[in-house]
Formats: C-alpha cells, structure tokens, sequence
C-alpha cells in the first residue's frame, strides 16, 4: 500500500465517522415524527441491502430475499406478542431465518445465476403463498387481532438503555431511531469485518471463478453456506426489527417488491461494495418517500422500475465509483487501483 | 375414492392449466435455448397478452379465438423490441445483468398494465362460455376443450417449424453453438430476435387462454411466470419435449393437491416437486449434462 492510498483510506473512514457524527446528531435537530419514521425506514433498508450485498459477494444473488425478512419477522412478532422479551424475541427471529437460510442454501449450494435467481424468487413467492393461505396459521399463534396481521410492540431500549443516549429530552419515537441506528452501524461493521476476513476473500474467489477458487484449496460448499447463513440472519435480524417496530405484519412483508428493493438499492450504490448499499438505500428510499409525498403510488413503481434498467443499461456499477473519484479527487490520488 | 367422474373432471381441468404452464414454459424455453437468457419477466409478458386480448375484444368485439392470433403477433412485437434494445444491450455483461434487467422490466410492465387498464379484475367472455360438452356423467366446457386442443396445434406448428423450414434450422443451429452457427452464414441477432418473438407469442396465447377462462388483473402474470420456471428446471433448462412433460405434470398434480389438501398447497407441492428434482437430478429430467 502506497502512502497516497493511506489518505484515500483515511479519506473513506473520516468519510463514515463523518456520516455516523451526523446520525447521532441528527434526531436532536429534527424532531420531526415523519422525518424520524423515514430516517428508521431507511436505516432499515440499509441492513436489509447489506445482507442482500453480502450474498451477492459470494456470487449468490437472490431474487427472493424478502422470505427471510418475513421469516424474521413473523417469528419475533409472535415471540413478542406471546410474551417474550424484545432481545430475545428478534434474536430467535434472526435465528430462525438463519437456518432456513441454510435449508435453502443447502438446497441451492449447486445452482449458479438462474437456477439460484428461480429457485430463491419462487421461495419467496411460495412462503407468501403458504402464510396467506394458511390464515389459520396466523390466527391460531395469536387471539390477539383479526386474520389481517400481526402486531407487537418493539422495546426500543432492547440494546441499551445505559448507552446514555437516551435522555428524557428526546421524543419517545428518536429512541427508535437509535435503535435502528445501532443496529445499523452494527450490520455494517459486521459486513465489513467480514468481507476483509479471510472468510470474505474466500467468497470473493467463488465468484470470481468458483472452479478455480476450488482448486486452490477454497472448500466452496461451506463458504457458500456460512454467505447463506450470515446473509439471511441480517436480513432476519432487520425483519425481526422492523415488524414489531411497524405494529403490522402480514404476508404482504415476502411481496416481490420487498425482494427487489435491496436489489434496486444495491446497484444503485454499487454491487459488491460495503458502501454500496448504505449510499444506495438512502438515495432510492429518500426518492422513494419523497415520490410518496408527492401522492405518486403506481408511478414511483413504474419510475423505480425505469431506475433499475437504466442503471443495468448506462450506470452498472452504480453511484459508488463516482463517489470513489470524488474521495481520490479530495486525497489527490489519481488512480482508480484502491477498491472500495 | 372419490368417484371417477370427480377424477376425471380433476384430470381435465389439471390438463388445461397444464396446458397454459406448457405455452409459458416452451416460450421461455426457447428463448434460453437460443440466447441462454432466462427472462423473468415472462410472467407479465402473458399479463400483456391477456390485456392486449382484452383489449382488443372491448374495442372489436370480435371472437376471442380470432383475438387470440392478433394479440399473439402484437406481444410478439413486443418481445422483439424488448429484446432488441433491452436484453441485446446486456448481453455478455454478466447473468447478473440479465436478471436484474428482468427485473426492472416486471417492474414497468406490471405497473405500466395498472396506469393502462386499472387493477380491477377482467374477463374476456368466450362466446362458448355457456356450452360444455355433455358426456353423460361429464360436461366439459368447449373453452377447456379448445384450450387443450390449441395448445397441442401450437406445439405441432412449432415443432414442424424447427423441424422443415431453414429458418428453424437456424434457430435450432444457433441454440446448439451460436459460434459455429454464425460462421455458417446465419445472422444470430435475427435468431435472437425470433426466439424472443416466438416466445412473447407464446406467453401471449397462454395469457388469453387464461384471460377466457378465469378473470384476471394486472398482477396475474407472476405466479405462472414462476410455475413456469419452475417448469423449466424440473424439464430441463432448454429442452422442450422437457418443458411440456413437466408443464402437464405440473398442472395436473397442481390441481390433485387443490381436492386432496387444499388450496393452499398448490404452490407449495411446485416447490416440493422442484427440490425433489434439484436433490436427484439437478440438470432436469430431461436435461443434459451442464
């Protein structure tokens, strides 16, 4: 490593203290419930992506990540609802998700690109199928509501009410968004830790060429599911987040469109990068909620499905380089050689 | 035991659906045959077709079996242009590219349908809607019957093309080694073109076959998408003869489970068939070595 790509380093990790600074300053500038609400969303949608990104990074892209998600989420809500103490309720959540993460990994270890995009996409499709066709299902694990879904209440001190952020003088609804925030930070370090693990020079081997990876020595089916595992646990671990926050669950959580979001918003940012997924999920969730405001319900999906072939057709590796030559420009490197 | 005549009203009404499986399928078939592209959006291609056929039923009143080759040509149209300036431009990028295209097409087309035509239900009525067929114990409606019957003339036409003309010749070529097809003179992007052609048609049929016999909405189009996927992997990916095997069986089990279990376990028993396959035979059942 030369010392200019020591800056450029340093330019990136000044970069994310940067944006954490502001995270935890944000709630005490705008207290605003729907900016709060937004700001939970997105956190939100960045673990879901960086989970979503995670797998793509082993070369396994799902198409049907929103299964997990549900999974998650089901399983801490009737924890939650059932009695059991927030913490635990998500854990088991994230929990479960992992291992049928792991069923379906065992079961896709073999597939490549298509065979691995149908068989995760008709997973999702089929555990909503499964779930809204089995109204019983839902109605016999809770008496609480009616067949249209589930709720609980999320305890937003579940991961720590010693931090000492939380303070009387911030509305209820910002300890939310610490919640979300932490948990947030956490996956992204997690991912981060892991993809420049030996673990994930491993996964970025299989993808590069799986036969070769094999040969060097690379045990391609255990890597592919400890990608699957880690994978679906965040994104069982947003789920379990999300639902009880939410108050609502229902099958619609393994809709189509909460399996593409991470997609839209992983290219967006840049596939395959740590953060890819952070820029992305903010920029598209914001556009996103913003489009809402503007009372646009079909066309923000017909615009986001417009955003996705356009970045396919002109803008492939998404917004990430772009901001990678801003970073060299501010370290004064020119050469593109440091990955993000 | 159910009584045989139940069986029998099952089996009919299995083969039909089979039938709608088997258009969707061999169309998808064929245009990864040729351009090794799965196109995911398959499903809303037949959403398409449905509406196209409605469509032009509202505003011609014609018969819906004319409609029916009118609105295959026009989504054929379609699929070329799809092809043309969507999946051409990304061709070689990466699978990753292809599928994630697919996806933003899902996108527009689903949504483009409810700006179109609203997300209320339609149905395209059949001017044999009432008659059924009476065999004595039985009656089978005509539409089921031309439903079956269709499918089979199709299968039939297409096999004849790829079988007699040059043209098919060509297309089988290009699917087997697209190289070696190119340096024998044949130009592949008019192949892939055609494939993709062929296949939209097809998936075209299949949505007004559905359209006459079941309402339908915007959002129709994407659980036989995937139950065509899952018929093609269970086929074999690219092997036709697979494609209509499995598409029938699939169809046919498919509506065995809805009287047996319940309706909840349609989808289901699709994916339970698909894992027993992946677990044996990953390649399909018809499916070579890959």
């Amino acid at each position: 490593m030369t010392g200019t790509q020591h800056i450029r380093t340093y330019a990136m990790y000044l970069a994310y203290l940067f944006m954490v600074v502001i995270g935890l300053a944000l709630p005490m500038a705008i207290t605003d419930d729907f900016f709060n609400r937004v700001m939970v969303l997105t956190f939100f949608f960045i673990m879901f992506s960086t989970s979503w990104n995670l797998l793509a990074y082993s070369g396994q892209a799902s198409l049907g990540h929103a299964a997990f998600l549900g999974i998650g989420g089901f399983a801490s809500t009737i924890l939650i609802i059932n009695g059991a103490s927030s913490i635990i309720g998500v854990l088991v959540g994230a929990l479960a998700s992992s291992l049928v993460g792991l069923f379906l990994g065992i079961l896709c270890v073999r597939l490549k690109e298509w065979f691995l995009g149908l068989v995760t996409f008709g997973f999702a499709i089929i555990m909503a199928a499964i779930v809204n066709e089995s109204s019983v299902f839902i109605e016999s694990l809770n008496g609480l509501l009616g067949a249209t879904g589930l709720s609980g209440n999320l305890d937003p001190h579940m991961l720590g009410g010693s931090l000492g952020i939380y303070s009387p003088n911030i509305v209820p609804r910002a300890h939310y968004y610490y919640l979300f925030f932490f948990a947030m930070v956490g996956t992204i370090l997690a991912s981060h830790v892991i993809i420049r693990s030996k673990i994930g020079f491993a996964f970025a081997a299989i993808r590069e060429n799986q036969a070769e990876a094999g040969m060097m020595g690379v045990d391609i089916t255990r890597y592919k599911l400890i990608a699957f595992m880690i994978s679906t646990f965040m994104a069982g671990f947003a789920g379990a987040l999300f639902a009880p926050y939410n108050y609502f669950i229902n099958p619609e959580i393994f809709s189509i469109h909460n399996s593409f979001m991470p997609i839209i918003m992983t290219i967006s940012g840049g596939i395959g990068t740590i953060g890819g997924p952070i820029i992305g999920a903010l920029v598209i969730n914001l556009v996103w909620e913003q489009m809402g405001l503007w009372g646009m319900s079909i066309d923000r999906l017909l615009i986001l499905g417009f955003i996705l072939v356009l970045e396919i057709l002109f803008l492939p590796r998404g917004l990430m380089p772009l901001i990678g030559k801003l970073l060299n420009k501010v370290s004064g490197i020119t050469s593109r050689d440091m990955p993000l | 035991m159910a009584e045989i005549t139940t069986l029998l009203q099952i089996f009919i009404w299995g083969l039909t659906a089979g039938c709608i499986y088997v258009l969707i399928a061999v169309g998808l078939n064929m245009i990864f045959g040729v351009m090794k592209v799965v196109n995911f959006a398959h499903g809303e291609i037949m959403m398409l077709g449905s509406f196209t056929s409605f469509w032009l039923y509202t505003y011609t009143g014609l018969n819906p079996y004319v409609i029916l080759f009118i609105s295959m040509i026009l989504v054929g149209i379609f699929g070329i242009i799809i092809e043309r300036y969507g999946f051409r431009k990304v061709l070689g990028t990466g699978k990753l590219n292809e599928i994630f295209l697919s996806l933003g097409l899902i996108y527009i087309l689903q949504n483009a349908a409810v700006k179109l035509w609203t997300d209320d239900i339609r149905k395209i009525d059949s001017p044999f809607s009432s008659m059924t067929l009476d065999m004595g114990v039985l009656n089978i409606p005509y539409d089921r019957l031309i439903a079956i019957a269709f499918t089979a003339l199709v299968l039939i036409c297409l096999y004849l093309f790829l079988i007699k003309t040059d043209v098919g010749r060509a297309l089988r070529a290009t699917s087997q080694n697209h190289e070696a097809a190119m340096l024998m003179g044949v130009n592949v992007n008019h192949m892939y073109m055609l494939s993709f052609g062929i296949g939209a048609a097809l998936a075209a049929a299949a949505g007004t076959v559905t359209g006459i016999l079941s309402p339908f909405n915007p959002y129709m189009g994407t659980i036989p998408g995937i139950m065509a996927f899952i018929v093609i992997i269970i086929g074999g990916l690219g092997s036709i003869p697979g494609a209509i095997i499995a598409g029938l069986m699939l169809g046919l089990v498919q509506n065995f489970t809805i009287f047996y279990f319940g309706g909840a376990w349609k989808e289901a028993v699709a994916f339970v068939l698909l894992i027993i396959v992946l677990a044996i035979k990953p390649t399909g059942l018809f499916g070579g070595e890959r």
